[in-house]
Protein backbone atom coordinates (compact mmCIF):
# COMPACT_ATOMS: atom_id res chain seq x y z
CA UNK A 1 0.00 0.00 0.00
CA UNK A 2 2.75 2.56 0.73
CA UNK A 3 5.38 0.98 -2.12
CA UNK A 4 5.42 4.55 -3.88
CA UNK A 5 6.75 5.88 -0.18
CA UNK A 6 9.58 4.04 0.31
CA UNK A 7 11.01 4.93 -3.78
CA UNK A 8 10.17 8.71 -2.77
CA UNK A 9 11.46 11.06 -0.57
CA UNK A 10 9.71 13.83 0.95
CA UNK A 11 10.42 17.79 0.06
CA UNK A 12 11.31 18.87 3.55
CA UNK A 13 14.52 16.40 3.11
CA UNK A 14 15.63 18.34 0.50
CA UNK A 15 18.09 20.78 2.40
CA UNK A 16 17.04 23.65 0.42
CA UNK A 17 15.39 25.43 3.15
CA UNK A 18 17.28 28.60 5.48
CA UNK A 19 19.79 27.47 7.54
CA UNK A 20 19.69 23.77 6.26
CA UNK A 21 23.00 22.68 7.35
CA UNK A 22 22.31 23.25 11.42
CA UNK A 23 17.49 23.15 11.01
CA UNK A 24 16.72 19.75 9.47
CA UNK A 25 13.17 21.00 9.13
CA UNK A 26 10.33 23.14 10.09
CA UNK A 27 6.77 21.76 11.34
CA UNK A 28 3.74 23.36 12.84
CA UNK A 29 0.44 21.40 13.15
CA UNK A 30 -3.22 22.85 14.65
CA UNK A 31 -5.01 20.37 16.77
CA UNK A 32 -8.63 21.24 15.63
CA UNK A 33 -12.56 19.55 16.51
CA UNK A 34 -15.62 19.38 14.81
CA UNK A 35 -18.66 20.76 16.76
CA UNK A 36 -21.09 18.75 18.68
CA UNK A 37 -18.83 15.70 18.16
CA UNK A 38 -17.58 14.04 21.33
CA UNK A 39 -13.75 14.19 20.96
CA UNK A 40 -12.09 11.44 19.23
CA UNK A 41 -11.15 8.85 21.77
CA UNK A 42 -14.38 9.28 23.98
CA UNK A 43 -16.57 8.92 20.56
CA UNK A 44 -18.53 6.09 19.27
CA UNK A 45 -17.08 4.17 15.93
CA UNK A 46 -20.43 5.71 14.35
CA UNK A 47 -18.97 9.11 15.11
CA UNK A 48 -15.58 8.56 13.89
CA UNK A 49 -16.62 7.66 10.71
CA UNK A 50 -19.08 10.52 10.73
CA UNK A 51 -15.52 13.20 11.31
CA UNK A 52 -13.55 11.06 8.97
CA UNK A 53 -16.43 11.41 5.96
CA UNK A 54 -17.12 14.85 7.46
CA UNK A 55 -13.10 15.74 6.75
CA UNK A 56 -12.62 13.84 3.70
CA UNK A 57 -15.19 14.93 1.65
CA UNK A 58 -14.19 18.50 2.38
CA UNK A 59 -10.67 17.74 1.15
CA UNK A 60 -11.94 16.90 -2.12
CA UNK A 61 -12.71 20.85 -2.69
CA UNK A 62 -8.99 22.11 -1.79
CA UNK A 63 -6.32 22.60 -4.20
CA UNK A 64 -3.80 22.33 -2.08
CA UNK A 65 -4.74 19.00 -1.08
CA UNK A 66 -5.37 17.79 -4.69
CA UNK A 67 -3.68 14.04 -5.55
CA UNK A 68 -3.29 13.40 -1.99
CA UNK A 69 -3.55 9.84 -0.43
CA UNK A 70 -6.40 8.90 2.17
CA UNK A 71 -5.00 5.84 4.22
CA UNK A 72 -6.92 3.95 6.72
CA UNK A 73 -4.79 3.17 9.80
CA UNK A 74 -6.64 -0.22 10.30
CA UNK A 75 -6.08 -1.24 6.88
CA UNK A 76 -2.21 -1.05 7.19
CA UNK A 77 0.11 -3.87 8.54
CA UNK A 78 2.52 -2.95 12.20
CA UNK A 79 5.39 -2.25 9.74
CA UNK A 80 3.82 0.19 7.87
CA UNK A 81 2.30 1.78 10.64
CA UNK A 82 5.23 2.29 11.94
CA UNK A 83 6.93 3.53 8.90
CA UNK A 84 4.30 6.38 8.42
CA UNK A 85 5.63 7.48 12.47
CA UNK A 86 9.22 7.22 11.00
CA UNK A 87 8.37 9.60 8.19
CA UNK A 88 6.42 11.68 10.76
CA UNK A 89 3.46 11.74 8.54
CA UNK A 90 1.51 10.27 12.22
CA UNK A 91 2.10 10.39 15.54
CA UNK A 92 3.04 7.05 17.65
CA UNK A 93 -0.74 7.54 19.26
CA UNK A 94 -2.88 7.23 15.58
CA UNK A 95 -2.28 3.54 15.45
CA UNK A 96 -4.51 2.91 18.98
CA UNK A 97 -7.18 5.37 17.69
CA UNK A 98 -10.01 3.22 17.00
CA UNK A 99 -10.74 4.35 13.69
CA UNK A 100 -7.50 6.33 12.44
CA UNK A 101 -6.87 8.15 8.94
CA UNK A 102 -4.49 10.25 7.46
CA UNK A 103 -4.32 12.39 4.23
CA UNK A 104 -0.92 12.88 2.46
CA UNK A 105 -0.57 15.66 0.29
CA UNK A 106 2.13 14.99 -2.62
CA UNK A 107 5.64 15.45 -1.80
CA UNK A 108 4.17 14.70 2.00
CA UNK A 109 4.23 18.61 2.94
CA UNK A 110 0.93 18.10 4.57
CA UNK A 111 -0.28 15.60 6.50
CA UNK A 112 -3.73 14.95 8.55
CA UNK A 113 -4.63 13.05 10.88
CA UNK A 114 -7.37 12.26 11.70
CA UNK A 115 -9.48 10.76 15.41
CA UNK A 116 -5.90 11.23 16.79
CA UNK A 117 -6.73 12.84 20.20
CA UNK A 118 -8.79 15.31 18.39
CA UNK A 119 -10.64 15.13 15.39
CA UNK A 120 -8.20 16.64 12.99
CA UNK A 121 -4.35 17.19 13.68
CA UNK A 122 -3.58 19.52 10.47
CA UNK A 123 0.82 19.39 10.12
CA UNK A 124 2.86 21.23 7.37
CA UNK A 125 6.27 20.46 7.06
CA UNK A 126 9.23 21.86 5.11
CA UNK A 127 12.75 22.26 4.83
CA UNK A 128 15.28 24.07 7.12
CA UNK A 129 13.82 27.14 9.62
CA UNK A 130 10.80 28.10 7.87
CA UNK A 131 8.81 28.77 10.49
CA UNK A 132 6.58 32.61 8.63
CA UNK A 133 6.17 30.44 5.22
CA UNK A 134 5.16 27.42 7.44
CA UNK A 135 2.56 29.22 9.50
CA UNK A 136 0.74 31.21 6.36
CA UNK A 137 0.53 27.73 4.59
CA UNK A 138 -1.25 25.79 7.42
CA UNK A 139 -3.28 28.74 8.15
CA UNK A 140 -4.48 29.16 4.86
CA UNK A 141 -5.22 25.73 4.75
CA UNK A 142 -6.67 26.07 8.14
CA UNK A 143 -9.28 28.85 6.66
CA UNK A 144 -10.19 26.30 3.62
CA UNK A 145 -11.16 23.44 6.40
CA UNK A 146 -12.92 26.00 7.99
CA UNK A 147 -15.37 27.40 5.58
CA UNK A 148 -16.76 24.32 5.70
CA UNK A 149 -16.16 22.30 8.97
CA UNK A 150 -17.64 23.20 12.10
CA UNK A 151 -14.93 23.73 14.33
CA UNK A 152 -15.26 23.33 17.74
CA UNK A 153 -14.81 26.98 18.93
CA UNK A 154 -15.14 29.22 21.97
CA UNK A 155 -14.70 33.02 21.96
CA UNK A 156 -13.28 32.49 25.40
CA UNK A 157 -11.46 29.60 24.97
CA UNK A 158 -10.36 29.30 21.25
CA UNK A 159 -10.41 26.30 19.63
CA UNK A 160 -11.43 23.31 22.14
CA UNK A 161 -9.19 20.52 22.19
CA UNK A 162 -9.32 16.68 24.02
CA UNK A 163 -6.11 17.92 26.17
CA UNK A 164 -5.93 21.01 27.96
CA UNK A 165 -2.22 21.58 26.92
CA UNK A 166 -3.36 22.07 23.24
CA UNK A 167 -6.48 25.12 24.35
CA UNK A 168 -6.84 28.02 22.49
CA UNK A 169 -4.85 28.24 19.50
CA UNK A 170 -3.81 24.45 19.29
CA UNK A 171 -0.75 25.35 17.32
CA UNK A 172 2.46 23.29 18.14
CA UNK A 173 5.55 24.72 16.43
CA UNK A 174 9.09 23.16 15.85
CA UNK A 175 12.36 23.29 14.81
CA UNK A 176 14.42 20.81 14.14
CA UNK A 177 18.08 21.05 15.08
CA UNK A 178 21.31 19.46 14.63
CA UNK A 179 23.69 20.84 17.10
CA UNK A 180 27.03 19.06 17.48
CA UNK A 181 28.99 21.92 18.22
CA UNK A 182 27.25 22.55 21.04
CA UNK A 183 26.77 19.70 21.91
CA UNK A 184 30.97 19.02 21.76
CA UNK A 185 31.25 22.23 23.92
CA UNK A 186 29.29 20.56 26.68
CA UNK A 187 26.74 23.08 25.96
CA UNK A 188 23.25 21.45 25.60
CA UNK A 189 23.22 20.86 29.22
CA UNK A 190 22.52 24.08 30.04
CA UNK A 191 20.68 25.11 26.81
CA UNK A 192 17.84 22.87 27.82
CA UNK A 193 16.91 24.34 31.05
CA UNK A 194 16.86 27.84 29.58
CA UNK A 195 14.55 26.87 27.32
CA UNK A 196 12.12 25.59 29.55
CA UNK A 197 12.26 28.89 30.98
CA UNK A 198 11.47 30.52 27.89
CA UNK A 199 8.26 28.51 27.48
CA UNK A 200 9.95 26.06 25.17
CA UNK A 201 10.18 22.19 25.33
CA UNK A 202 12.96 20.26 23.51
CA UNK A 203 12.55 16.56 22.52
CA UNK A 204 14.82 13.95 20.75
CA UNK A 205 14.36 13.62 16.94
CA UNK A 206 13.54 9.80 17.20
CA UNK A 207 10.27 9.39 19.00
CA UNK A 208 8.56 12.20 21.53
CA UNK A 209 9.94 10.46 24.59
CA UNK A 210 12.87 8.74 23.95
CA UNK A 211 16.20 10.20 24.59
CA UNK A 212 17.91 12.37 22.16
CA UNK A 213 20.28 10.74 19.82
CA UNK A 214 22.89 12.12 17.63
CA UNK A 215 22.85 15.45 18.93
CA UNK A 216 19.36 16.26 17.29
CA UNK A 217 16.62 18.38 19.35
CA UNK A 218 13.22 19.76 18.26
CA UNK A 219 12.18 23.01 20.08
CA UNK A 220 8.88 23.45 20.13
CA UNK A 221 6.34 26.35 21.87
CA UNK A 222 4.95 24.95 25.23
CA UNK A 223 2.28 26.89 25.56
CA UNK A 224 -0.53 27.29 23.00
CA UNK A 225 -3.40 29.64 24.84
CA UNK A 226 -3.41 32.94 25.96
CA UNK A 227 -1.03 34.98 22.52
CA UNK A 228 -2.11 34.91 19.16
CA UNK A 229 -0.20 32.38 16.64
CA UNK A 230 2.11 35.05 15.63
CA UNK A 231 3.29 35.92 18.92
CA UNK A 232 3.56 32.20 19.69
CA UNK A 233 5.83 32.15 16.58
CA UNK A 234 7.77 35.15 16.40
CA UNK A 235 9.12 33.83 19.86
CA UNK A 236 9.78 30.38 18.69
CA UNK A 237 11.85 32.24 15.71
CA UNK A 238 13.80 33.98 18.06
CA UNK A 239 15.05 31.41 20.13
CA UNK A 240 16.28 29.51 17.13
CA UNK A 241 17.54 31.77 16.09
CA UNK A 242 19.54 32.43 19.21
CA UNK A 243 20.38 28.73 19.48
CA UNK A 244 21.45 28.74 15.74
CA UNK A 245 23.82 31.32 16.18
CA UNK A 246 25.46 29.72 19.22
CA UNK A 247 25.85 26.75 17.15
CA UNK A 248 27.09 28.68 14.17
CA UNK A 249 29.97 30.13 17.12
CA UNK A 250 30.71 26.69 18.10
CA UNK A 251 31.26 25.62 14.33
CA UNK A 252 33.84 28.60 13.47
CA UNK A 253 35.57 28.09 16.93
CA UNK A 254 36.06 24.47 15.37
CA UNK A 255 37.35 25.39 12.41
CA UNK A 256 39.66 28.07 13.64
CA UNK A 257 41.20 25.75 16.30
CA UNK A 258 40.41 22.41 14.59
CA UNK A 259 42.96 19.59 16.52
CA UNK A 260 44.35 16.42 14.87
CA UNK A 261 42.10 14.51 17.29
CA UNK A 262 38.83 16.30 16.04
CA UNK A 263 40.26 15.43 12.54
CA UNK A 264 41.03 11.72 13.18
CA UNK A 265 37.20 11.53 15.11
CA UNK A 266 35.61 13.02 11.66
CA UNK A 267 37.86 10.48 9.80
CA UNK A 268 37.20 7.31 11.97
CA UNK A 269 33.39 8.02 12.04
CA UNK A 270 33.67 8.35 8.19
CA UNK A 271 35.48 4.99 7.84
CA UNK A 272 33.13 2.86 10.06
CA UNK A 273 30.24 4.36 7.76
CA UNK A 274 31.82 3.61 4.72
CA UNK A 275 32.88 -0.24 5.88
CA UNK A 276 31.12 -1.59 8.72
CA UNK A 277 29.20 -4.86 7.74
CA UNK A 278 26.72 -4.62 10.82
CA UNK A 279 25.18 -1.59 12.00
CA UNK A 280 22.87 -1.04 14.97
CA UNK A 281 20.44 1.96 14.65
CA UNK A 282 21.88 3.82 17.41
CA UNK A 283 25.51 3.46 16.30
CA UNK A 284 24.60 4.38 12.88
CA UNK A 285 22.94 7.90 14.01
CA UNK A 286 25.64 8.89 16.47
CA UNK A 287 28.16 8.22 13.28
CA UNK A 288 25.71 10.12 10.82
CA UNK A 289 25.74 13.25 13.41
CA UNK A 290 29.74 13.38 13.33
CA UNK A 291 30.52 12.22 9.97
CA UNK A 292 27.59 15.31 8.82
CA UNK A 293 29.43 18.04 10.81
CA UNK A 294 32.39 16.95 10.02
CA UNK A 295 31.63 17.63 6.14
CA UNK A 296 30.15 20.97 7.20
CA UNK A 297 33.49 21.89 8.43
CA UNK A 298 35.30 20.45 5.16
CA UNK A 299 37.18 18.14 6.91
CA UNK A 300 35.36 15.45 4.98
CA UNK A 301 34.65 14.98 1.34
CA UNK A 302 31.82 16.82 0.46
CA UNK A 303 27.83 15.09 0.06
CA UNK A 304 24.81 16.70 -0.53
CA UNK A 305 22.91 17.84 2.99
CA UNK A 306 19.91 16.38 1.09
CA UNK A 307 21.72 12.87 1.06
CA UNK A 308 22.62 13.13 4.80
CA UNK A 309 18.96 13.46 5.74
CA UNK A 310 17.63 11.03 3.80
CA UNK A 311 20.13 8.81 5.59
CA UNK A 312 18.38 10.38 9.49
CA UNK A 313 15.09 9.02 8.03
CA UNK A 314 15.78 5.56 6.15
CA UNK A 315 18.19 4.00 8.25
CA UNK A 316 14.89 3.57 10.68
CA UNK A 317 14.41 -0.28 11.23
CA UNK A 318 10.23 -0.01 9.75
CA UNK A 319 12.08 2.12 6.62
CA UNK A 320 14.06 -0.37 5.83
CA UNK A 321 12.05 -3.53 6.58
CA UNK A 322 9.92 -2.15 4.13
CA UNK A 323 13.35 -1.81 1.49
CA UNK A 324 13.71 -5.55 2.63
CA UNK A 325 10.18 -6.59 1.63
CA UNK A 326 10.17 -9.51 3.54
CA UNK A 327 9.96 -9.97 7.58
CA UNK A 328 13.16 -9.86 8.79
CA UNK A 329 14.94 -9.64 12.59
CA UNK A 330 17.02 -7.17 13.98
CA UNK A 331 20.25 -8.66 12.91
CA UNK A 332 19.13 -8.98 9.56
CA UNK A 333 18.33 -5.39 9.21
CA UNK A 334 21.52 -4.22 10.50
CA UNK A 335 23.16 -5.89 7.68
CA UNK A 336 20.68 -4.45 5.32
CA UNK A 337 21.36 -1.00 7.27
CA UNK A 338 25.48 -0.82 6.88
CA UNK A 339 24.45 -1.83 2.73
CA UNK A 340 22.21 1.39 2.41
CA UNK A 341 24.64 3.41 4.10
CA UNK A 342 27.29 2.59 1.67
CA UNK A 343 25.07 2.97 -1.42
CA UNK A 344 24.50 6.50 -0.40
CA UNK A 345 27.80 7.68 0.46
CA UNK A 346 29.12 6.39 -3.14
CA UNK B 1 -34.47 2.68 31.40
CA UNK B 2 -30.41 4.13 31.15
CA UNK B 3 -27.95 1.96 29.61
CA UNK B 4 -25.66 0.34 32.00
CA UNK B 5 -22.09 1.42 30.53
CA UNK B 6 -22.93 5.15 30.14
CA UNK B 7 -25.83 5.52 32.21
CA UNK B 8 -26.50 8.48 30.32
CA UNK B 9 -28.43 7.41 27.10
CA UNK B 10 -31.99 5.33 27.12
CA UNK B 11 -30.97 1.14 26.91
CA UNK B 12 -33.05 0.03 24.10
CA UNK B 13 -30.87 -3.13 23.67
CA UNK B 14 -31.40 -5.66 26.69
CA UNK B 15 -29.76 -9.46 27.14
CA UNK B 16 -31.09 -11.79 29.04
CA UNK B 17 -28.32 -14.13 30.32
CA UNK B 18 -28.73 -16.95 32.55
CA UNK B 19 -25.89 -19.14 34.67
CA UNK B 20 -26.58 -21.32 37.54
CA UNK B 21 -30.54 -20.28 37.45
CA UNK B 22 -29.52 -16.70 38.22
CA UNK B 23 -30.82 -14.49 35.71
CA UNK B 24 -28.97 -11.18 34.47
CA UNK B 25 -30.26 -9.09 32.47
CA UNK B 26 -28.33 -6.22 30.78
CA UNK B 27 -29.26 -2.90 29.28
CA UNK B 28 -27.46 -1.30 26.40
CA UNK B 29 -27.59 1.98 24.66
CA UNK B 30 -26.97 1.35 20.64
CA UNK B 31 -23.93 3.60 20.84
CA UNK B 32 -22.16 1.83 23.89
CA UNK B 33 -23.47 -1.44 22.54
CA UNK B 34 -21.60 -0.67 19.32
CA UNK B 35 -18.85 0.78 21.04
CA UNK B 36 -18.31 -2.88 22.56
CA UNK B 37 -18.39 -4.70 18.97
CA UNK B 38 -22.21 -5.90 20.05
CA UNK B 39 -24.33 -5.61 17.28
CA UNK B 40 -27.22 -7.54 16.95
CA UNK B 41 -25.28 -9.30 13.66
CA UNK B 42 -22.44 -10.96 15.94
CA UNK B 43 -23.61 -12.26 19.52
CA UNK B 44 -21.47 -14.86 20.22
CA UNK B 45 -23.72 -17.84 20.25
CA UNK B 46 -21.63 -20.25 22.36
CA UNK B 47 -21.53 -20.50 26.36
CA UNK B 48 -18.41 -19.75 27.13
CA UNK B 49 -18.18 -16.81 24.87
CA UNK B 50 -21.02 -15.37 26.14
CA UNK B 51 -20.10 -15.27 29.79
CA UNK B 52 -16.58 -14.25 28.96
CA UNK B 53 -18.23 -11.11 27.21
CA UNK B 54 -20.53 -10.60 29.79
CA UNK B 55 -17.90 -10.47 32.79
CA UNK B 56 -16.09 -7.77 30.34
CA UNK B 57 -19.33 -5.49 30.53
CA UNK B 58 -19.31 -6.08 33.70
CA UNK B 59 -15.98 -5.04 35.00
CA UNK B 60 -16.76 -1.95 32.57
CA UNK B 61 -19.68 -1.25 34.48
CA UNK B 62 -17.78 -1.42 38.02
CA UNK B 63 -15.77 1.30 36.60
CA UNK B 64 -16.78 4.46 39.40
CA UNK B 65 -19.01 6.88 37.95
CA UNK B 66 -19.21 9.63 40.66
CA UNK B 67 -22.46 11.37 40.39
CA UNK B 68 -21.15 14.97 41.54
CA UNK B 69 -19.74 16.86 38.42
CA UNK B 70 -20.45 15.25 34.98
CA UNK B 71 -20.80 16.66 31.45
CA UNK B 72 -24.17 16.97 30.45
CA UNK B 73 -23.67 16.66 26.59
CA UNK B 74 -21.18 13.48 26.70
CA UNK B 75 -21.41 12.16 29.82
CA UNK B 76 -17.57 12.91 31.09
CA UNK B 77 -17.08 12.81 34.84
CA UNK B 78 -14.78 15.49 35.56
CA UNK B 79 -13.13 12.39 37.99
CA UNK B 80 -12.69 10.60 34.64
CA UNK B 81 -11.30 13.82 32.76
CA UNK B 82 -9.07 14.11 35.58
CA UNK B 83 -7.86 10.70 35.05
CA UNK B 84 -7.20 10.59 31.53
CA UNK B 85 -5.90 14.16 31.02
CA UNK B 86 -8.23 14.55 28.50
CA UNK B 87 -11.82 16.26 27.88
CA UNK B 88 -14.70 14.68 26.17
CA UNK B 89 -16.65 17.15 23.82
CA UNK B 90 -16.65 20.96 23.80
CA UNK B 91 -19.55 20.98 25.95
CA UNK B 92 -17.07 19.59 28.20
CA UNK B 93 -15.52 23.49 28.72
CA UNK B 94 -18.63 24.47 29.82
CA UNK B 95 -19.50 21.90 33.01
CA UNK B 96 -16.10 22.15 34.30
CA UNK B 97 -15.57 25.76 33.88
CA UNK B 98 -14.44 26.88 37.35
CA UNK B 99 -11.86 23.86 38.08
CA UNK B 100 -10.33 24.31 33.98
CA UNK B 101 -9.94 27.79 34.30
CA UNK B 102 -7.69 27.41 36.94
CA UNK B 103 -5.72 24.33 35.33
CA UNK B 104 -5.96 26.37 31.62
CA UNK B 105 -3.92 29.33 34.13
CA UNK B 106 -1.71 26.83 35.33
CA UNK B 107 -0.77 25.78 32.26
CA UNK B 108 -0.88 28.62 29.98
CA UNK B 109 -0.35 31.57 32.15
CA UNK B 110 -3.61 33.20 30.38
CA UNK B 111 -7.07 32.08 29.49
CA UNK B 112 -7.96 34.12 26.95
CA UNK B 113 -8.21 33.03 23.19
CA UNK B 114 -6.62 35.57 21.16
CA UNK B 115 -5.98 33.94 17.96
CA UNK B 116 -7.96 33.05 14.79
CA UNK B 117 -11.28 32.52 14.64
CA UNK B 118 -13.17 29.64 12.12
CA UNK B 119 -14.18 30.90 8.24
CA UNK B 120 -17.22 29.55 8.99
CA UNK B 121 -17.99 32.22 12.55
CA UNK B 122 -16.05 34.99 10.82
CA UNK B 123 -18.62 35.23 7.93
CA UNK B 124 -21.71 35.04 10.34
CA UNK B 125 -19.96 37.46 12.92
CA UNK B 126 -20.19 41.27 12.35
CA UNK B 127 -17.34 43.32 13.69
CA UNK B 128 -19.46 45.23 16.64
CA UNK B 129 -20.43 41.52 17.87
CA UNK B 130 -16.68 40.77 18.26
CA UNK B 131 -15.85 44.02 19.99
CA UNK B 132 -18.72 43.48 22.28
CA UNK B 133 -17.54 40.21 23.44
CA UNK B 134 -13.86 41.76 23.17
CA UNK B 135 -15.11 44.09 26.16
CA UNK B 136 -16.79 42.31 28.20
CA UNK B 137 -13.82 40.01 28.81
CA UNK B 138 -11.88 43.11 29.11
CA UNK B 139 -13.85 44.13 31.89
CA UNK B 140 -13.77 40.29 33.88
CA UNK B 141 -9.74 40.65 33.27
CA UNK B 142 -9.81 43.95 34.77
CA UNK B 143 -11.93 43.18 37.61
CA UNK B 144 -9.26 40.18 38.13
CA UNK B 145 -6.62 42.31 38.23
CA UNK B 146 -5.15 40.37 35.29
CA UNK B 147 -3.31 43.74 33.70
CA UNK B 148 -1.06 41.57 31.25
CA UNK B 149 -4.28 39.65 30.02
CA UNK B 150 -6.16 43.08 29.58
CA UNK B 151 -3.18 44.77 27.84
CA UNK B 152 -3.53 42.32 25.10
CA UNK B 153 -7.84 42.10 24.78
CA UNK B 154 -7.24 45.97 24.42
CA UNK B 155 -4.35 45.60 21.74
CA UNK B 156 -7.41 42.86 20.33
CA UNK B 157 -9.99 45.61 20.13
CA UNK B 158 -7.70 47.99 18.64
CA UNK B 159 -6.66 46.06 15.55
CA UNK B 160 -10.49 44.84 14.92
CA UNK B 161 -11.20 49.02 14.87
CA UNK B 162 -9.05 49.91 12.06
ZN1 LIG C 1 -24.54 3.82 26.69
ZN1 LIG D 1 -18.48 16.68 27.64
Amino acid sequence: MLEKYVNEFPEWLNAKGKFADIAVSTRIRLARNIKDIPFAYWASMRDLKRTTDMITSCIENIDMLKNSDIITINELSNVEKQFLVERHLISPELPSSKFGSVVISEKEMISIMINEEDHLRIQVLSSGFNLFDTWKILSSLDDKLSFNLPYAYSFNFGYLTSCPTNVGTGLRASVMLHIPGLSLANKIEKLLPALSKLGMVSRGFYGEKSESFGDLFQVSNQITLGKREEELIEELQKTVSQIISYEQEERELLKKHGSFQLEDRFKRAYALLLNAKVIPSKEAIELLSVVRLGILLDLLPPTPLERLNRLLIIIQPAHLQMVVGKPSGPDKRDIVRAELIHKEFL
Amino acid sequence: MFCDICGINKANIHFKQIINNQTTVIHLCEQCAEEKGFSISNIPSSFPEIFEFFSNLFKEEAREFPQELRCPSCGMTFEQFQKKGRLGCSGCFESFKEPLNSILQKIHGGITHLGKVPTYLLEKLPKEKQIEDLKSKLREAVAEENYEEAARIRDMIKQLKC
